[in-house]
């Protein structure tokens, strides 16, 4: 028997979606090398509003990226031009998510992937070499190991680069002759040595505005690309969908079948929307932590309390189990953060228990384990 | 958009046909592809005459409207005062009402009319007078919904409705603007007219049918149409095809119109009517007052461009104008942007409209495009550059110009004589100094008065740069005024705007006095504006000023804006004999009220803290002051008396107490043994108080420096307070060691100085300093010069965006 993986592919999660679509996609024009066409890019992740028909069947197109329809959009004609696409923006706004996407739905391949660091070197992003083969044959095709880079100039496939700021500046520049002239050259393999780009090939980078800008990136590599800024999500309801589908679908693959909480999903979306904007719907102000207070977060923390509810509990999610993962996740950087939390609940928290009562009264209840 | 709507069938209602005696053109304000059709439709229809929805009382100005030497940006500026009362308490102020009609160069109603007057056939306004719609309209709805800027043309009835935000979703489109652009903008050229009136008319009846009919009847919008309607019928008895150019969303309320009761008409001498020149930023819907379609100069070109290229290539021809403006002027800016990436935005711009299935790259498209391919890295305030200047450049800049003999109101008349008779350069746009004796030249106090009046009604005209100050109660040793003034496009528009209160600019002035009298709460505003009415020399208007001044004092309950009130009425009445203008705006009686006030709430002012004591400080020296004026004398054992209670009172502000005490020592010098009990028991008090002793002294000087100056004793206790200081301590005290000592002036320093090196064995030569290196100074000076310049440019730039 198979052995499920922890985390399957974008392409493996929505072979259906994707076969479907293309076929639905009959006809329309694509851009050469690409799987799907940009319309049917932009619906495979922004959904569409009807079943899409395949064959005999109909298949549902899910909306996988909720928020800004406009900027999806953006992203992907900028894969179809000339130049690079770079998304910037707070930690856990679902860059990588989205870069994921778009691979999978345009190159049909979502793990051509250069992990940036602080040790990324030039050769992880282009090629290296087996040395076994290296100095049984010379340098040969046959004895270069391709890295991401490589790949996606050969096949004409999109390679992602994440967390591009964190690897050095010197080595991300090894990207700006490859952008602009779509060769890369290999000394080493003499009069062969030319790699010339297929059609189809691009990269999408992501970085995180938070702890290493990029401001340190070259303005040369800027220049060869197109930066797109993706912003936390701004509306309250969109934050508890988002919840509830990824705490669903992490439920879905740890084999617990129970419904979600729409109530836990619904306090921690007001919560992380209104520490993040640092004003509650009613305009009370509030200090904002100097934790990350990304949806993503709010996930982990709501999929942590309904595994607790799960294995310990009686399944239901507790709110007192909800504030504790709470802490958890919001004290990371400093003590001071605890303490905003503890003003937000005996203000707004309070207040909207009474206003309210039912869930909002439960959670302002377990205010004491902010101790 | 059948599809979106599913309703070909609906808009069947409202029936189309070129034969019909009556043709109903539906518009949405300022949209070019209205407009281009409308002109298709003209040609096509051949009308005998054009009604065009606008209040009517405007029909006398539209020979101006449509002169070949008027250009837009223009407005119609309507007013209406209610002398009547109708729609105000009979015992108030006459409510004022004014609103704006933008006509834009691609506004159809403009096309129209223009049309109308090129073929020589009628062409005419058949909307409510302004006023009517008033009367028509609930209160804070519609045209009589609190704005500052109420625009005629406004189109809530399009974007606001419920369904919108329904459609949007449906669509993945942002907002109503993205909508309209994509169905109808872009789209709009390449469908027949028949097709692009359909499609309007359809669209409006659904924006209709999902506003509410109460909404409908209380924004007046009812009434105005049974008008239209009525108006339309009167034209079809002469003419044989008539032609109705209206709001779309009021085409069937015309068609179906409901009996609606008569109307009142009020006199025809309350409400005027006036062209103006506008601006694209006024025109603009971002700028906050909805005045129809967002980017008016964007339209305004590709308006252009529908005149020139194949209706297919105007939008890619506009985005690119604009990406390469854009462009240019961020390098101009030190931007290191390429040609190559504008090409790359131009791409973008093409394949995202292709993307989302629009004809041509919009406004969205461009947005889009500079913000993919313009912004490198972040889009946060800083970098978001790109996307402001592109804002900018969409709004555009264009000012209008009107025809002359255009009509000006008796305002704007008034101004014009009065520069004739002053002999102000009045077509010069340099700036312009001029220097006035007011004090001596009863002419030049007139000028004065004038360059006061126009500074109240804000015109951008005028502005004092030196001269005695009498609002702020300084430099009343200076004799001259020194102004700066200078005429602008800005003025007369100002002008107009302000011409509804009155047909002389004194007139104005004196009703928006008592309009801003009416709606402030705070004693220290009043006695301001009592202050600018006399710089005014609006002197009719001084005793209704009193009263309401009158019953500030009485209402506010605020110690600092009292003192405020009393400083600025002591100053008025001192600074008369100086204009030579006793008796106007003499208040005596209400100076004494008020310093009765003051008086009353002192004793209570012993807790203020460290930020309010100067305030109350000031305060004391100022009632003080004025029980010095002859006048005044009686009150002064009043005042001693309320300075000894205040002092009594435990605890107390240091400083505070320290200027009491003083000014209690300048009236007797009896009080000296409780100074000397005081200052003796902050100094050797415990060591909380002995750090709040710098405060006391500072109070102190403030009032009575002079008696460091006479008794040496009391130097040299302040002295052995100072050596026994600790350096921390020293420090901290320091910043108001250093104020009270800036109350003396450099002799008394110099001698208090010797003195207390005296008391250490040094010799008075120890004090002498090296001076400042001259050439070090001059270049000090000329900083600071040119720092003054810079912040000068900073304020008169923020003023004029203001």
């Amino acid at each position: 028997m198979e052995h499920p993986i922890l985390r399957p592919r974008a392409e493996q999660r929505y072979r259906e979606e994707l076969e479907a679509l293309r076929a639905w996609d009959e006809g329309n024009k694509k851009p050469e090398n690409w799987q799907l066409s940009p319309k049917a890019v932009r619906l495979f992740i922004l959904g569409s509003p009807a079943p899409v028909r395949c064959g005999d069947r109909s298949v549902t197109i899910r909306k996988k990226y909720l928020g800004n329809d406009a900027l999806v959009e953006r992203c992907i004609i900028t894969l179809a031009g000339n130049r690079g696409l770079m998304l910037v923006g707070e930690p856990g706004t679902a860059k990588t998510m989205l870069s994921e996407l778009l691979s999978a739905a345009i190159s049909g391949c979502s793990t051509n992937t250069v992990q940036g660091t602080a040790g990324t070197t030039e050769d992880m992003i282009k090629y290296s070499w087996n040395y076994a083969l290296l100095l049984a044959e010379g340098p040969s095709r046959n004895a270069l190991v391709p890295s991401p880079l490589y790949v996606g100039m050969e096949k004409g496939i999109l390679t992602r680069f994440e967390e591009i700021t964190r690897t050095p500046a010197e080595v991300q520049d090894c990207l700006i002759s490859v952008l602009s002239d779509k060769v890369m050259n290999i000394p080493e393999l003499g009069d062969e040595g030319l790699l010339f780009a297929r059609q189809g090939f691009n990269v999408i980078g992501t970085a995180n505005t938070r702890d290493k800008g990029v401001n340190e990136m070259s303005s040369a590599l800027k220049r060869r690309f197109n930066f797109e800024t993706v912003r936390p999500v701004g509306d309250v309801a969109l934050e508890k969908q988002i919840i509830l589908n990824e705490v669903g679908a992490l439920a879905e693959a740890a084999g617990i079948p129970r419904p979600l909480d729409e109530e836990a999903a619904e306090l921690l979306a007001v919560t992380y929307h209104e520490l993040r904007e640092g004003v509650s719907a009613q305009g009370q102000r509030i200090e904002k932590p100097s934790a990350v207070m990304s949806t993503a977060e709010a996930v982990s923390v709501c999929f942590q309390t309904l595994m607790t509810a799960w294995y310990y509990g009686d399944g239901r999610m507790d709110e007192g189990c909800l504030v504790e993962n709470l802490v958890g996740a919001v004290a990371k950087e400093s003590r001071e953060d605890l303490g905003k939390i503890e003003d937000y609940f005996s203000t707004v928290v309070r207040d909207r228990a009474q206003r309210e009562g039912g869930a909002w009264t439960r959670y302002y209840e377990a205010r004491r384990k902010l101790r | 958009m059948d599809t979106l709507l599913r309703g070909a069938q609906e808009a069947a209602v409202i029936p189309f046909s070129w034969q019909a005696p009556v043709l109903y053109y539906p518009v949405r304000h300022h949209s070019p592809a209205c407009s281009w059709h409308l002109e298709q439709a003209i040609e096509r229809y051949a009308p005998d005459c054009i009604l065009v929805e606008g209040p009517e009382n405007a029909n006398e100005l539209l020979p101006v409207l449509t002169s070949p030497d008027t250009q837009a940006p223009l407005a119609l500026y309507y007013t209406w005062r209610d002398s009547e009362h109708s729609l105000s308490e009979s015992g108030d102020e006459p409510a004022v009402f004014r609103c704006y009609y933008p006509f834009l160069d691609q506004s159809p109603e403009l096309v129209a009319l223009r049309a109308a007057a090129r073929r020589g056939i009628p062409g005419r306004f058949i909307d409510l007078p302004y006023a009517q719609i008033l009367l028509a309209t609930r209160e804070v709805q519609g045209l009589r919904a609190q704005e500052e800027k109420p625009n005629y043309a406004a189109d809530a009835y399009l974007a606001a409705s419920p369904f919108q935000k329904t459609l949007c979703e449906k669509t993945g489109l942002r907002d109503f603007e993205e909508f309209w652009e994509k169905y109808f903008e872009t789209a709009g050229p390449s469908l027949s007219t028949e097709a692009f009136i359909r499609q309007m008319n359809l669209y409006c009846r659904l924006a209709r049918h999902s506003t509410p009919a109460g909404q409908l009847r209380e924004d007046g919008c009812l009434a105005r149409e049974t008008h239209m309607a009525r108006r339309v019928r009167e034209a079809m008895e002469s003419c044989r095809r008539v032609l109705v150019v209206t709001g779309g969303f009021h085409v069937e309320g015309l068609l179906h119109p409901q009996d609606m009761p008569d109307l009142p008409s009020p006199g025809r001498d309350s409400q005027s009517v006036y062209p103006m020149r506008y601006t694209l930023p006024a025109a603009d819907a971002l700028s906050g007052y909805a005045s129809g379609m967002p980017a008016p100069g964007y339209y305004a070109e590709v308006w252009a461009a529908l005149h020139k290229e194949p209706p297919e290539q105007v939008w890619e021809q506009v985005a690119l104008a604009y990406l390469v403006r854009t462009g240019r002027q961020l390098r101009r800016a030190g931007d290191t942007l390429s040609t190559y990436d504008e090409a790359c935005a131009l791409q973008q711009a093409r394949m995202l409209a292709r993307l989302r299935d629009k004809p041509g790259p919009g406004l969205y498209e461009l947005r889009d495009a500079v913000l993919s391919s313009f912004v490198k890295g972040e889009a946060s305030l800083s970098g978001a550059e790109p996307l402001r200047v592109l804002r900018q450049l969409t709004t555009g800049k264009a000012v209008g110009r009107l025809c002359a003999g255009a009509p000006v109101p008796p305002l704007v008349q008034d101004f014009d004589r009065q520069c004739r008779t002053f002999r102000l350069k009045r077509q010069d746009t340099a700036r312009q100094e001029i220097t006035l004796s007011v004090f001596s030249s009863p002419r030049h106090r007139a000028i004065s008065r004038f360059f006061y009046q126009t500074a109240f009604l804000d015109c951008g005209f005028a502005r004092r740069v030196k001269g005695p100050d009498l609002r702020r109660r300084r430099d009343r040793n200076l004799i001259r005024e020194i102004w700066n003034y200078r005429w602008g496009v800005g003025v007369e528009t100002a002008l107009i705007e302000h011409s509804v209160s009155g047909a002389t600019l004194r007139e104005a002035c004196f009703t928006e006095l008592r309009q801003r009298m009416a709606e402030t709460g705070r004693a220290a505003d009043g006695a301001d504006l009592l202050v600018q009415g006399f710089l005014m020399g609006a002197s009719d208007a001084a005793d209704v000023l009193a009263g309401r001044m009158e019953e500030l004092l009485l209402a506010d309950g605020d110690f600092v804006s009292l003192c405020d009130a009393c400083a600025s009425l002591n100053a008025l009445e001192e600074w008369q004999t100086q204009y030579g203008e006793q008796g106007s705006f003499d208040y005596p009686a209400l100076l004494c009220r008020c310093f009765a006030r003051v008086l009353q709430m002192l004793p209570a002012m012993n807790t203020v803290d460290d930020h309010a004591a100067p305030g109350v400080q000031r305060a004391c020296r100022l009632l003080y002051q004025v029980t010095g004026r002859e006048s005044f004398a009686a009150q002064r054992p009043p005042l001693l008396e309320a300075f000894a209670r205040l002092i009594r009172q435990d605890p107390i502000h240091p400083a505070l107490h320290g200027a009491v005490l003083g000014l209690l020592y300048g009236a007797d010098i009896g009080w000296k043994p409780a100074i000397d009990t005081a200052v003796r028991g902050y100094l050797q008090g415990t060591r909380g108080m002995m750090l709040r002793s710098a405060s006391f002294l500072q109070g102190l000087f403030s009032t009575a420096r002079d008696l460091l100056l006479a008794d040496e004793e009391f130097q040299r206790r302040i002295d052995g307070l100072l050596c026994g200081l600790s350096d921390e301590d020293f420090i901290a005290l320091l910043p108001e060691l250093r104020l009270a000592f800036s109350y003396f002036v450099p002799m008394e320093t110099d001698r208090i100085a010797r003195r207390a090196a005296a008391m250490h064995g040094a010799a008075p030569s120890a004090l002498r300093r090296e001076a400042v290196d001259p050439a070090a100074y001059t270049r000090a000076e000329a900083v600071d010069a040119w720092a003054a310049a810079r912040l000068d440019d900073i304020g008169g730039e923020g003023g004029s965006e203001a």
